[in-house]
């Protein structure tokens, strides 16, 4: 079911584009998203954006697996939503209306373990599995593209023994055009490659042959590299993201920096946490070797582990130690999207290319890789709370605003 | 399943700790949640014996020969590096979690065990 | 800070492994002794000190149950924490190595709080602008608190600029910032 865009690492599951995300990036964008158009909007927003993406999957889960009847068709697909590791769904439904309930999904349950001692939730967390349940219940029944409604009426975020949702039908939303692995594959330049190329794809290589063997918990969870890993649907990503910042700049275009920058810092947070995870793992170990603390030896890691992950072909165009980190790529999911979906871009906006590439100067140059450290949120904290960090990030090229290739450089301040 | 939901704990274990029963050490590996993820260490080596020597008391579930991974009937896993020594012992989520470090231990000496009688 | 001798106060208390005063209502630390062998950060020691007693004096109130001898009590795996909020300036905490029995602890505890009550100072507290006070809040109990000031404004319209001097800020911004704190934390009422 998982396929990569050959020579682009654009990953695909059924057709369908994906990444792997760990929770810290999926709370944190989720709630950038309720940040940037209130926690009502954002639900929507998310809601929307999970039932276009788990349509087009659930469709090419029954067409390959040839499910035929409707229970068929919602076994296989709750079946792909915890192989993926967002827990569990059990969906009751005749046709235009229904109920569903979930055990250990990602969003709620990786809430609470991240964030329920520290706050108190007043909104469901499971948006993007009422999107999914919505989805799977349109394929199911042979229902419209985005026309089921599902509201979640109890969370295990807002301290409630499980989740719950009610489906209902309703009229279709407006067309969109199908975001598939064809769309991808047309919105990448020609490749090329990069510094250290044979071992950035060697490492690419053998990490997925890992990943390929990576499904689900008894609890429909991944729990690996120290964070809760997903296969998730790049449209859900994409869409949330750049409807709210196109929201943001109607509303309150003050305020479009802002969401950047908390876009960005999702991608921070991830692939801080994500990344070095892997580079931390015995499985790392195993493959490549243990750390050296070397800067090029975690550069090099991590350009890996991004193609391994399905985010595009990042290759290390300059690297100046201590001083500047230059990445480009002729693909990536972000800018997929965007050109299809909006056409080109006013300004660089791969916001999660962006923070990716600031956090991987960051795991270089600012983390001690032979004392193991642990990659704890006060460790986090205590390299980034407080005062200006000490490098910044820009995108002078991007895919997406017509360029032939992306680049994102993370320079030392000075 | 002792793995409850919405417990609300920070979900990295966040302090040092460490068990020994005199031989063998172990501690908290990266990415330990509660108490499931230890790391020893034992010579670094081929691990073709070891592997063997392993696999006749465990279900033997190595994908790469680079990393070497048994299963235990109630569901935890060895995973060894033999290149580096690197052990590292995964328990089950519905295993108790006031026996996390005992059972853990008792693994880790098992690999000790094994690669010393090679 | 004042000028007291701790040392003094806490001489023949060997349990004792810190002391922490915490001045109100700000919940600043005023002064601290703790064992040389202890790393703790006092400064934010004391600080949660400070909202844990604050916040156990409305829970009790709530339940019409607070008098002014209220103290709480925290047992951790290897620290027994007693706190007392001496007057509405002070609290003090002490923190006693948990193998110490109880009943000993509570001898060296009102012994000490004897020797303070002479000591202590009576504090001219001038209250800070409320701004200010939500600012520091946020910074102690936002999840992610490294982003909190960036939520808050995205979800404000308030400036970062304005959000880092809040001093400057009006009546009316000042209400949306303590808005956005409350929704942040999901608390219906903020215990500044």
């Amino acid at each position: 079911m998982r396929t990569y865009l050959p020579d682009h690492d654009l990953m695909a599951l059924a057709g369908v584009p994906a990444v792997y995300h760990c929770h810290h990036f999926n709370l944190f964008l989720d709630q950038t998203i309720d940040d940037a158009l209130g926690a009502e909007a954002g639900g929507a927003v998310r809601f929307a954006a999970a039932r276009e993406a788990a349509h087009d999957l659930a469709r090419a889960v029954v067409t390959s697996t040839n499910a035929v009847t409707t229970s068929e068709r919602i076994t296989a697909v709750q079946g792909v939503l915890s192989a993926m590791g967002h827990g569990r769904l059990q969906i009751a439904a005749s046709g235009d209306s229904g109920s569903a309930t979930g055990s250990f999904l990602h969003y709620g349950h990786t809430w609470m373990e991240k964030y329920g001692k520290l706050v108190r939730r007043r909104h469901p967390a499971d948006a993007f599995a009422a999107g999914f349940a919505a989805g799977a219940v349109e394929v199911a029944f042979d229902l419209p593209r985005e026309s089921m409604t599902a509201t979640e009426t109890e969370c295990l975020a807002l301290r409630h023994g499980h989740c719950s949702f009610t489906l209902a039908g309703g009229a279709p939303g407006a067309s969109r055009p199908r975001m598939t692995e064809d769309t991808a594959r047309a919105h990448v330049q020609p490749t090329f490659t990069g510094e250290h190329e044979d071992k950035v794809a060697a490492i690419a290589a053998g990490l997925r042959d890992f990943t390929a063997g990576v499904a689900g918990d008894a609890r429909g969870l991944v729990q690996a590299f120290g964070v809760y890993v997903t296969a998730h649907l790049a449209t859900y990503y994409n869409r949330i993201s750049y409807d709210a910042v196109a929201r943001v700049e109607a509303d309150a275009p003050a305020s479009v920096e802002l969401v950047e920058d908390l876009l960005r810092e999702s991608g921070h947070v991830c692939v801080f946490n994500t990344f070095g995870g892997i580079l931390l793992s015995p499985e790392w170990e195993a493959m490549v070797g243990p750390l050296t603390g070397d800067p090029t030896e975690i550069i090099v890691g991590c350009l890996a582990i991004a193609r391994a992950l399905g985010f595009g072909h990042w290759t290390l165009a300059e690297y100046r130690r201590g001083e500047r980190l230059v990445v480009r790529t002729p693909s990536s999911y972000e800018s997929a999207y965007y050109l299809a979906r909006h056409g080109k871009a006013k300004r660089p906006n791969e916001y999660f290319l962006q923070g990716a590439v600031l956090a991987i100067a960051q795991l270089a140059h600012r983390v001690d890789w032979k004392a193991r450290p642990q990659l704890t949120q006060s460790y986090y904290q205590q390299l980034f709370r407080g005062g200006q960090l000490p490098w910044k990030v820009t995108e002078p090229r991007s895919l997406a605003t017509g360029d032939s290739l992306s680049e994102v450089i993370a320079d030392r301040i000075a | 399943m002792h793995e409850e939901p919405g417990e609300g704990d920070l979900e990295v274990d966040a302090a040092p700790e460490r068990h020994s029963d005199g031989t063998v050490a172990i501690e908290r590996d990266h990415g330990c949640f509660r108490g499931l993820s230890w790391r020893a260490e034992i010579a670094a080596g081929d691990g073709q014996g070891l592997r063997a020597r392993l696999g006749a008391m465990l279900e033997d579930v190595t994908r790469d020969a680079r990393l070497i991974a048994m299963r235990t009937v109630e569901g935890h896993h060895v995973i060894v590096v033999p290149a580096t020594g690197r052990v590292q012992v995964r328990l089950d989520l519905e295993c108790a979690r006031e026996r996390r470090g005992e059972l853990a231990l008792a693994l880790a000496r098992l690999v000790h065990d094994a690669h010393a009688a090679g | 800070m004042s000028t007291i001798q701790l040392s003094d106060v806490v001489a023949d208390v060997p349990p004792l492994r810190g002391l922490f005063i915490t001045a109100m209502p700000d919940c600043l630390l005023f002064d601290t002794w703790t064992r040389p062998d202890e790393t703790w950060s006092s400064e934010a020691a004391a600080s949660y000190f400070g909202d844990l007693v604050r916040a156990n004096r409305e829970a009790l109130k709530a339940l019409s149950a607070w008098s002014s001898e209220m103290s709480v009590t925290v047992e951790s795996a290897d620290l027994l924490l007693m706190m007392f909020e001496t007057s509405a300036d002070f609290v003090v905490t002490m923190a006693f190595d948990r193998k110490a029995p109880l009943g000993m602890v509570r001898l060296h505890a009102r012994r000490i709080l004897d020797r303070l009550q002479e000591v202590l100072p009576k504090l001219e507290s001038v209250e800070r602008p409320r701004a200010i006070r939500l600012a520091e809040f946020l910074d102690k109990y936002a999840p992610d608190p490294h982003a909190a000031l960036h939520r808050v404004a995205l979800r404000t319209g308030l400036g970062l600029d304005a959000l880092r001097n809040p001093s400057s800020l009006s009546e009316a911004q000042t209400e949306r910032f303590e808005s956005a704190v409350k929704d942040l934390l999901g608390l219906d009422n903020l215990s500044l």
